[in-house]
């Protein structure tokens, strides 16, 4: 019985020793994690057969819940965890389908604050630093500020065209990518793409913006992008084929350098 | 391959992204890129991982995977090495 004992703590302390060098490991299997830059993660857990989620967790560096807040349910898998400068989280999800969208806001220290219901009006929400991007169809791509305190304001709008590709918290403010097809062609790798690419200040106004063509496919799954401090953007754009892709440095309407990027496939 | 972050560095650019070893494979990678201010490729290291790099506690870069059932945060350098082979024509 005692070796048995021995061999129980062993195992433990390994497990512990194991979860240590790994890091940070949830306590359980989760819908969205979310890493904080003070440390440690908020996550949405998932529950029953995971048709629903209906919380969302704050756990510390060590894995430890520091709370876990009861939200009104929303429908796997579409669900979007965010955080906004105040700290607060905002839970993205649908009750229904797509187009009955809701949006709820957390204190940092986990108390429900607002919790707002949108039908069929702006899809997709992304975020960029507190604001929400969304496209109605057919117009757009529109300015959504979303806060703690305010209701949803439309901002003014930096003429985007296109698709929107992609938003994320860029300083102050954030970073707002765009494309369109502007020669179409019916070999999709001879078609020409227009990528623009806006920092955004949080009240919505460009700051600096490219708009740079290429030619080769629209679309793709890189949404990585920086402003350069040759004062304007570097990206990754998607290439003549699939599983081509190149970096790129453009100021302006000018691509000043793009090099290829080779190597492995895509997952 | 997919490319999920880029950064500015003072020597150029840093993307972190991750890959299949093969078209459709299970044999997974994260990746790590260095380039120099021309987007020249200066060097590469690649880990056995089914994660995606994220940004973590004080903008550190971690890979996001699993452990068991459960998502975890490690450290791009505690993931066994990978041999990876990347190009730049």
């Amino acid at each position: 019985m005692k070796k048995y004992r021995v061999f129980i703590l062993c195992l433990a302390a390994l497990l512990v020793l194991h979860a240590f060098a790994l890091g940070l490991v949830l306590p359980q299997r989760a819908a969205q994690m979310l890493p904080l830059q003070e440390g440690g993660a908020a996550y949405i857990p998932f529950v029953g057969n995971g048709e629903k989620v209906n919380a969302l967790c704050l756990v510390d560096e060590e894995g430890q819940e520091v709370w876990r807040r009861a939200i009104e349910p929303v429908f796997l898998p579409w669900v979007g965890l965010h955080r906004l400068s105040d700290g607060s989280f905002v839970v993205l999800g649908s009750q229904g389908d797509l187009h009955n969208l809701v949006m709820q806001f957390i204190t940092p220290q986990g108390e429900m604050k607002r919790s707002i219901t949108f039908q069929n009006l702006l899809m997709p929400l992304l975020q960029g630093g507190d604001f929400f991007y969304g496209t109605l169809p057919g117009q757009p791509a529109q300015v959504m500020r979303m806060d703690l305190e305010s209701n949803a304001q439309p901002l003014p709008s930096p003429g985007v065209e296109g698709s929107l590709r992609w938003t994320e918290p860029c300083g102050e403010g954030f970073l707002l990518w765009a494309s369109r097809v502007v020669q179409p062609h019916q070999d999709a790798d001879k078609q020409v793409v227009e990528d623009s690419l806006y920092l955004m200040n949080p009240q919505g106004e460009a700051l600096r913006v490219t708009r740079a063509a290429h030619q080769g496919f629209f679309g793709g799954m890189d949404y990585a992008a920086v402003p350069n401090r040759l004062g304007g953007f570097t990206y990754v754009r998607q290439g003549e084929k699939h599983n081509s892709k190149y970096l790129v440095c453009a100021q302006g309407d000018q691509i000043l350098w793009q090099r290829p990027l080779r190597g492995m496939f895509i997952p | 391959m997919t490319i999920s972050l880029l950064e500015e560095s003072a020597a150029g650019y840093t993307l972190w992204g991750y890959a299949a070893r093969q078209p459709g494979g299970e044999e997974k990678v994260v990746f790590r890129l260095e380039t120099d201010s021309q987007g020249v490729l200066l060097s590469a290291a690649a880990r056995q991982s089914d994660g995606v790099p994220v940004i973590g506690k004080g903008g550190e870069i971690m890979i996001q995977t699993r452990w068991g059932d459960a998502p975890s945060l490690v450290a791009f350098d505690s993931l066994p090495k990978a041999e990876v082979a990347f190009g730049q024509p």
